[in-house]
């Protein structure tokens, strides 16, 4: 138990591969279709191994490796170590890598697709910001570990801050109706579209990383009761996933709208009063 | 946005609409492969006049007699069913209901195919000479007898 | 500094159905030129039935132009024909005629409104749409024997009966049908996020319709009150109860609509014909050579479609011609994409359902 997340930081691909494969099964069913079967993501990974890898150059194909230790660093960071702002900047450096990336090839899908991948980090880490503050203001500390010991539910005094964030979560894992920077109707898969073989395995698995790291953000809001987390992450999963398969793609200037105009300033309202009610009164 | 998140939820746990791995079978009026019965073919041709895409090809014998062979190619024919509706007698050609199989590179369709085109045309060529020489042989024999009766009425 | 991007929608892309080449060039995602390029399919089929075909093979080579349209070339052809040599079919064999043509565009429709969700990101409605789709697909299999290619008219009347079992069958299927169509007009209706993506967005105003003569549901979208089914008489169209739908903003969301609506009116005219069907043969012998020259005007799925056929009196033609709605309407499509999203560009093409196989034959 006391090595718990450090165990969970090493072996977040495996975990991660897990997650993925069950939300595709998930998504079947929800469009009455059979599925693909459950370890899906690791057949995959298998095939993609074993395929030639064509490269534009070498840049391009460091950034994909990068994108993905850094994303595997991020989890390791946020989990493990002393503050978590720290993990949500360098999500931000995790994600500057690939639009790097994305930007040093000549493919015109390649280039939109970084441009709207900069847009999507605008929306998204403010709110994953203003998530961490209200941590700290409910619980006294940075750490996640201090957070997983506090003895109240943080999530009683931060609902608005949890809807916000329950909201913004397609902006993160790139799902309907904010999966602008791989819209694959229209640009083809966005900055990944030039990654072949083992790099475009590296970008596959970095997404999957993702996903545990945004439900250990939901985790966090159940403080000690770790069965009372188990069951929100479930109930989120089914959420995302039934609203993934209910809306359409939004534009670019709708998600910018929705994100600043609506859910920051929810976000920032809750965080306001309680800093007021017990700081003030 | 609501009926399609309802129905989402819903699907969840009903069983799926797609069959896992195995397929269904045809209907029993489904147009698939052309069956030859050779005991019930008069050898009229029809067949290979009507068909739009020349699928079926006769490759004819040597003696002039009316013994052709049929060759059917399943990769080019359409499955329409007009040799079945050309064809004279009933039960020489059917159209069954069993779903043709994608041709691979052990069958080598095209070669075999253009082998059998090409034997056709000649075997044709051939049994029209043929044929020619025994009607004019025919004709021959039948002018050489001498007309025996006609004299002995006369008289 | 010029910043324009040239951004190619190729021949091959995940969004088109069928090859057609645009090249856009786009200064912040707003397209300011475009260039077109079609005839990536074609396989020379009008050469083929002039040299190779007589005239009676010609009406099985000529519904496989296209796969979503079939029956209405393959009818626009025999009509052609059938006027040169002045034979009148039976009256049971246009009441099946008219059977296999509503069924084809019920299933043609299905198809292109799904085309146009999946463009707009919606691919839970795709599915859905498709797996209501095999309905119509398993009764036309029942009927004529393919699910695609029906084979089903030739000169003289219809290829196969209706007989009471396959009826049965198709009143139980169609049924059902009929029930999901008022499920998905619901949808539609009342979805929050499908009216911010599609509503105002590529717009058709009804000058520029007529202007640029465009065809099908997209000008009926418009408010342009043209469908060939209510101005000939080869089918008996207006006895089944035929109604044009016509509808007024000309944007995606209206062309959504007609086709959902033409839906409608199809299985009406199909629950006409099962309720009355005449008695008579299906096929009859037709005798002569076809000399002349006639042409017909013909409403596929997508819009008007001109035969023109010329015989001199032998097996042979001396001259088919097919011109298809698609063709009529890319003019429009260019026209409309200069100022737009590119964005949008998906559920534009999309919505305007091209069928390339047909333009470029």
């Amino acid at each position: 138990m006391a090595w718990m997340l450090e165990t969970i930081a090493i072996l977040s691909p495996i975990i991660g591969g897990f997650i993925y494969g069950f939300e595709r099964v998930v998504k079947a069913r929800m469009q009455n279709r059979q599925g693909p079967p459950l370890l899906q993501p690791f057949y995959d990974f298998i095939k993609l191994v074993e395929k030639r890898a064509i490269q534009v150059h070498s840049f391009h194909s460091m950034m994909g490796l990068a994108f993905f230790f850094a994303t595997w660093f991020t989890l390791a960071a946020f989990l493990c170590g002393p503050n978590i702002l720290v993990g949500l900047f360098l999500h931000i450096l995790a994600l500057a890598f690939l639009i790097i990336g994305g930007f040093s090839v000549l493919s015109p899908y390649s280039v939109m697709g970084s441009l709207r991948e900069i847009i999507h980090l605008m929306c998204v880490e403010p709110i994953l910001i203003l998530v961490a503050v209200g941590l700290f203001l409910v619980t006294g500390s940075w750490s996640v570990r201090d957070i997983l010991s506090y003895s109240g539910l943080p999530i009683l005094y931060l609902p608005l801050v949890f809807i916000a964030f329950v909201l913004i979560i397609p902006a993160i894992l790139k799902k309907s109706p904010f999966d602008i920077s791989e819209a694959h109707q229209e640009i083809i898969g966005g900055p990944e579209i030039e990654y072949s073989g083992f790099f475009y395995e590296a970008i596959y698995t970095a997404k999957w990383i993702e996903y545990v790291f945004v439900f250990a953000i939901v985790f966090l809001f159940t403080g000690v009761h770790w069965w009372l987390g188990l069951a929100l992450s479930l109930l989120v999963f089914l959420f995302i996933n039934a609203l993934d398969n209910s809306t359409c793609r939004a534009n670019f200037h709708q998600m910018i709208k929705f994100a600043w105009f609506v859910l920051l300033p929810l976000a920032a309202l809750n965080i306001f009063v309680l800093a007021l009610w017990r700081y003030v009164i | 946005m609501l009926k399609m998140f309802i129905e989402s939820l819903k699907n969840l746990f009903s069983e799926p609409a797609t069959l896992p791995g195995i397929g269904t079978e045809a209907p029993k009026g489904y147009r698939g492969l052309i069956v030859f019965n050779k005991e019930k073919c008069i050898f009229c041709t029809k067949c290979e006049l009507v068909c739009p895409v020349d699928a079926i090809k006769f490759i004819y014998p040597e003696d002039g007699s009316r013994n052709l062979e049929f060759n059917y190619n399943p990769f080019l024919c359409i499955y329409c069913g007009e040799c079945v509706r050309a064809c004279p007698k009933d039960g020489a050609l059917i159209q069954t209901n069993i779903v043709p199989e994608p041709g691979t590179q052990e069958d080598n369709p095209n070669e075999k195919w253009f082998e059998i085109e090409r034997r056709a045309q000649e075997s044709k060529k051939k049994w029209q000479i043929a044929l020619a020489k025994k009607r004019q042989e025919a004709l021959k024999k039948a002018k050489k007898q001498p007309p025996s009766d006609k004299k002995g009425s006369k008289k | 500094m010029e910043n324009k991007m040239i951004v190619p929608f190729g021949s091959q892309h995940i969004t088109l159905l069928e090859p057609v080449r645009f090249i856009f060039e786009t200064e912040n995602e707003k397209i300011v030129n475009v260039d077109v390029d079609v005839g990536y399919v074609h396989r020379g089929i009008e050469k083929a039935c002039q040299t190779k075909l007589n005239y009676k093979q010609v009406a099985y080579i000529i519904p496989r132009i296209c796969g979503l349209c079939a029956m209405s070339h393959a009818l626009a052809y025999i009509t052609a024909v059938e006027k040169i040599l002045e034979f009148d079919p039976p009256k049971k064999a246009k009441y099946l005629r008219v059977l296999v043509h509503e069924l084809d565009r019920i299933h043609s429709h299905l198809f292109a409104m799904a085309h146009v969700a999946e463009a707009a990101g919606y691919e839970n409605l795709v599915m859905h749409l498709f797996r209501d789709r095999e309905l119509a697909m398993e009764c036309l299999e029942i009927l004529t024997g393919n699910r695609v290619q029906y084979d089903y008219g030739c000169i003289g009347g219809v290829n196969r009966d209706l007989t009471p079992e396959v009826e049965k069958i198709l009143r139980k299927k169609l049924k059902k049908l009929e029930d999901r169509i008022h499920w998905f007009k619901d949808l539609y209706m009342n979805d929050y996020t499908l009216s911010l993506r599609w509503k105002g967005i590529g717009v058709i105003s009804k000058e520029m319709a007529e202007k640029y003569n465009a065809a099908g549901p997209v000008a009926r979208a418009s408010g342009v009150r043209t469908d060939a089914r209510a101005e000939f008489d080869a089918l008996p169209y207006r006895d089944l109860g035929f109604e044009m739908i016509v509808y007024k903003d000309g944007d995606i969301y209206s062309r959504n609509l007609v086709r959902l609506d033409e839906i409608f009116v199809s299985l009406r005219i199909i629950w006409n014909i099962l309720d009355g069907l005449p008695e008579g043969n299906y096929k009859e012998e037709v005798k002569g050579l076809p000399k002349g020259e006639s042409v017909c005007r013909w409403e596929a799925p997508r819009g008007e479609l001109f035969m023109h056929v010329r015989g001199d009196g032998k097996q042979i033609l001396t001259r088919v011609r097919v011109k298809t709605p698609t063709f009529s309407n890319i003019p429009v499509l260019r026209e409309l994409f200069v100022g737009a999203n590119y964005a949008d560009v998906p559920a534009i093409i999309t919505s305007f359902d091209p069928c390339m196989s047909c333009t470029a034959r």
